[in-house]
């Protein structure tokens, strides 16, 4: 059988009725079985663009890919990193621009992505300038966080899983709670 | 708020008493055990005053242990009975919860005093439990479920005690099973809520999240007044009667659109008649005219082909536009050979084209009346809708009469045999007031009258001419479309610090206080509340690139100022430089709320100033527009995006959320920031506090006075105190302590929070406000450790806050350096 990316929409118009289906049938057996394509998905890793490179971010935590809002909501006594708060689904959620967050990168005008993320009842938008593609990755292969300091600063160094090809993998469990208590613990002035 | 329960009055140990203690000690603790806590071992051999001072005596550890017991035994059969009304009433009734919060609260304090950590342990669960309760997170069998077992292994806890001479973490270690069992998780509440009292130490945040949770929940029960039930479901039933007429104007609308567009089609078809008509030939055009209409234009011709029709066997549909253009033809060419009516081309065109335009004009007209008649069905069902929705808010409403018959009971019990120097005024009895904020409002309203009553009756305040005169109180309530106002007023001078707690209230329900006083001593308090507590009318104003919306309740007036095309700022100056002129503290909201300012305003742009609903200083908050009135509902934000004056979001109608602000909390939390750096310093004093090496014994004799409702803590204390050689005295209650100041004249306060008739703010409250009493020392002595709990009390002017349990070391060496030090400084110590 022919892969699917070798036929044209030519070849498949042309199909017989009866040809067609055989042919969709077969190829849909193809496809692996559901549990594995579960284990696959949650190791999968999206690839978000930074200004010093790009980190991966767990895709079993992302909810959501959505073009950054062009409005936002300001949120007084909030942390510099924070932009402020965005409509999601009728609910306001905190907008965290994810260079600033882990680099102290600012660029308050750009226009990019919005990736909601959520651990337990926590939900967060982070907005990157760009999304690549998903990167499948066994945390095994991932080599252990060198330390503070050489990516990100010591202050971010708990939200770094790991290194995979250079890249830094974003823990979201220990990353939401950090962005949630620092946007919080700003209102004690 | 704290709890104010006058039902909950603690009975006070009398020497009967002692003696039944002393029976019961000579029953059951003949021994003594080496095994009991060291507190309570170092607390014995200390002299024990007594509260006349006449007698002293010693109480051994054993007595210790039993009036611990006695008091424990006392709560818990207390918080049993409690859940056995809870039980009878199957409903989780606020009072019953009070009664066992308050016991609890007692009891997890006097056990941490004694050393039995695991009964209060499983007290502070119970509060937990409670508010979980309150924040409506538990079912009410569960809370039952979990309340009586609790109480169970309170009392087996005390039973190890009383037995063995200490205390079993079995109980303890069940209860936590039990509690895993039920998915009650107490340890995450209370981790969340100190988390939060230490993210968000600023009370009206605290006040605010409060709100949020309120908002969230929804209240623990709906109780619904059956008149105004069945009158929204007769509106309810006389909007769904609308339907069918709403529903054959639409059909009457579309009929008429029909009409309309097929006589603008058959004009449409006329238009290239028309043009051809100038500058093809006269046959051509009609021919064409055929062609296109479908039939000969004239209704004679019509007649006069139906004749020829039946002559020759053929029925012409005159209105069928697809007939065969050959037969057409023959018509037209049978009605030329007849010659019988010789109309001119032009004059049939004209004429049908009149028809056309006659057509079009009537279906037209016919089309606005059944538009007409829907817009007027669709208002009737709008304003049915509204009806509906006002009558839903109804349905959880009170009349203002509830208020009413609680302040009058409250007069009766604080004035006692005196409450016919007092005369209360209600009017506007028959006001439906929304019962959520009914309910937020009553102990307020009720603790301000009281403690007016407090002041004037007991104070002396009034003068010889006064004394002879009532007091007289005036309630009045009155509801706008919006708004309901309530005015309390007193026929003498009331303090503005009384009134510190119900404009908290006020403020976090959307609403402002003012405080007006008349040339007669009269003053009046008056309140306005916006009627729902999720629905509410603002103003959306934009400040910077943001638009924020703000309750109208909290708004006196709005000063306008229009602004020229490339106005210089100095006008702007000049703007401000008017409203500080007229005593105004102007405020901009994009400052407060540090958002960025545009460097550009809008052209013809109105710069304008809130005027906010506050007595004293008049503020002013200058926004960059107001955009427009508009009704909101209010969505809470999360817990850790509250802010001060913050909590909840409204949708601005094109999918954002903006921000709704609470001016009057921005405005004092705008305050509080400022006095941070005060604080620290205070902070900084209090911890080098001790270090400095006093005498442990008072130079001369000072008086102390305890105010503490648990039996326990205060002979505690009255026993340490007495053998460092103060002169201690007692008191059982806020009102207790207050007779006992005017009495006894102490030159020191051990203060306790949660107390029956005045809670201990309360009577801080009032002290303060006396200047008699200007140099008593106060030290709250709770077990209250929130921060929340420590800026309010400094800020009602306390010296020092110590939590229980408090060691004895800590708690003399505070007041022997209150005593020593007369330099004001706020010591806090929490262990």
């Amino acid at each position: 059988m022919l892969p699917l990316h070798s036929l044209s929409a030519n070849d498949l118009e042309r199909m017989a009725d009866e040809e067609f289906w055989n042919y969709a049938r077969a190829y849909a057996n193809t496809v692996p079985p559901l549990s594995s394509e579960k284990d696959n998905y949650q190791d999968q890793y999206l690839e978000c663009e930074l200004s010093s490179g790009t980190c991966l971010i767990p895709l079993k935590d992302v909810i959501e890919i959505i073009p950054s809002p062009q409005q936002h909501t300001h949120l007084p006594l909030a942390p510099a990193w924070l932009r402020g708060l965005v409509s999601w689904r009728g609910e306001a959620i905190p907008l965290v621009e994810l260079d600033s967050y882990l680099n102290g990168v600012s660029d308050p005008f750009s226009s990019g992505m919005l990736v909601i993320v959520s651990y337990r009842a926590l939900t967060v938008g982070l907005f990157v300038p760009d999304i690549g593609l998903t990167t499948p990755v066994r945390f095994e292969q991932a080599q252990t966080f060198p330390g503070p300091g050489i990516f990100y600063t010591p202050v971010r160094a708990g939200v770094i899983k790991g290194i995979y090809a250079e890249e830094p993998v974003l823990d979201i469990s220990a990353l939401l709670p950090d962005v949630i208590r620092q946007i919080g613990m700003r209102t004690n002035g | 708020m704290d709890d104010f329960d006058t039902l909950d009055r603690q009975e006070e140990l009398s020497k009967d008493d002692l003696e039944v203690l002393q029976t019961f000690h000579n029953l059951d603790f003949s021994s003594s055990d080496p095994s009991f806590p060291s507190d309570v071992t170092a607390a014995t051999n200390q002299t024990y005053q007594s509260e006349s001072g006449q007698s002293e005596e010693m109480l051994s550890e054993d007595e210790m242990l039993a009036l611990f017991a006695t008091e424990a035994d006392e709560d818990i059969s207390a918080m049993q009975q409690a859940l056995q009304q809870l039980e009878l009433d199957k409903r989780l009734d606020s009072h019953e919860l009070t009664v066992l919060k308050r016991c609890a609260h007692k009891l997890a304090g006097t056990a941490g005093a004694i050393g039995c950590a695991s009964m209060s342990t499983i007290s502070r669960y119970i509060e937990t439990l409670i508010k979980l309760v309150e924040d409506s997170h538990l079912t009410f069998q569960t809370t039952l479920t979990a309340l009586s077992i609790s109480i169970k292994a309170l009392e087996t806890t005390l039973f190890s005690i009383v037995s063995n001479g200490f205390e079993s973490k079995n109980p303890l270690v069940d209860l936590e099973e039990e509690y895993k069992r039920l998915q009650i998780d107490v340890h995450a509440v209370h981790a969340i809520q100190s988390s939060l009292a230490d993210a968000k130490s600023d009370s009206s945040l605290e006040a605010g999240l409060q709100q949020t949770r309120e908002l969230e929940s929804g209240g623990l029960a709906l109780r619904i007044d059956p008149g105004h039930f069945k009158k929204m479901l007769e509106s309810a039933e006389n909007l769904i009667e609308l339907e069918t007429p709403v529903e054959h104007a639409q059909k009457q609308v579309e009929i008429a659109l029909n009409e309309l567009q097929f006589a603008q089609s058959r004009l449409r078809r006329l238009e290239p008649l028309l043009s051809s008509l100038l500058t093809f030939p006269a046959t051509s055009a009609l021919n064409s005219l055929i062609q296109d209409v479908g039939y000969p234009p004239s209704s004679l011709v019509a007649r006069i082909l139906q004749e020829a029709s039946i002559r020759s066997g053929y029925i012409p549909q005159t209105h069928s536009v697809g007939r065969p253009q050959s037969l057409l033809m023959q018509e037209a060419d049978l009605w030329d050979e007849m010659d019988i009516d010789r109309l001119s081309e032009t004059n049939v065109l004209a004429q049908t084209f009149t028809e056309a335009l006659n057509d079009v004009a009537l279906a037209m007209s016919r089309l606005q009346q059944a538009l007409k008649h829907l817009s007027t069905m669709v208002a009737q069902q709008a304003a049915q809708a509204h009806r509906v929705r006002q009558e839903a808010f109804l349905l959880r409403s009170f009349p203002f009469s509830m208020l009413a018959s609680r302040v009058q009971a409250a007069i009766d019990t604080v004035a006692g045999e005196q409450k016919g120097l007092i005369r209360l005024e209600v009017s506007g009895h028959a006001v439906d007031i929304n019962q959520d904020i009914l309910e937020k409002l009553m102990d307020p309203i009720v603790e301000v009258i009281q403690m007016q009553i407090v002041e004037v009756l007991y104070f002396n305040r009034r003068t010889e001419q006064e004394k002879d005169d009532r007091l007289q109180i005036v309630c009045k309530a009155y509801a706008t479309n919006n708004e309901i106002s309530i005015e309390i007023g007193f026929s003498q001078s009331i303090s503005s610090g009384l009134v510190a707690n119900l404009q908290d209230v006020v403020h976090h329900l959307y609403g402002s206080i003012t405080l007006q006083a008349k040339s007669n001593g009269n003053v009046t308090l008056q309140l306005r509340i916006p009627r729902s507590r999720r629905i509410i009318q603002g103003l959306l104003v934009r400040a910077g690139n943001q638009q924020v919306l703000v309750s109208v309740s909290q708004v006196k007036r709005i000063h306008f100022h229009k602004s020229e095309i490339h106005e210089q700022p100095a006008h702007i100056h000049n703007f401000q430089e008017t409203l500080l002129a007229e005593g105004y503290q102007v405020y901009q909201l994009n400052t407060l709320l540090g958002i960025p300012v545009q460097k550009q305003r809008a052209e013809n742009s109105i710069q304008a100033a809130l005027l906010l609903e506050l007595d004293h200083p008049g503020i002013a908050i200058e926004v960059d527009e107001v955009v427009k009135e508009v009704a909101f509902i209010l969505k809470p934000l999360s817990p850790y995006l509250c802010r001060p004056g913050i909590t909840s979001t409204a949708s601005d109608g094109n999918g954002n959320r903006v921000l709704v602000l609470n001016l009057p909390q921005i405005i004092q939390q705008q305050a509080l920031y400022q006095s941070i750096d005060g604080a620290k310093v205070e902070d900084d004093t209090a911890s080098g506090f001790g270090s400095s090496e006093q005498s442990s014994k008072p130079a001369v004799c000072r008086k102390i006075l305890i105010a503490d409702d648990s039996i326990f803590i205060r002979q505690s204390l009255h026993m340490n105190l007495s053998h460092e050689g103060y002169e201690v005295v007692e008191a059982i209650d806020g009102l207790e302590t207050l007779d006992q100041l005017s009495k006894e004249a102490p030159d020191l306060l051990l203060l306790d929070v949660e107390m029956p008739n005045l809670n201990g703010y309360d009577v801080l409250n009032i002290i303060r406000s006396h200047q008699e009493y200007s140099a008593l020392k106060i030290i709250m002595l709770t077990s209250r450790s929130s921060e929340k709990h420590k800026r309010r009390a400094r800020e009602l002017g306390a010296n020092a806050y110590l939590v229980k349990p408090c060691s004895y070391d800590d708690l003399l060496e505070t007041i022997s350096s209150l005593f020593g030090d007369e330099e004001e400084s706020f010591h806090e110590q929490v262990e």
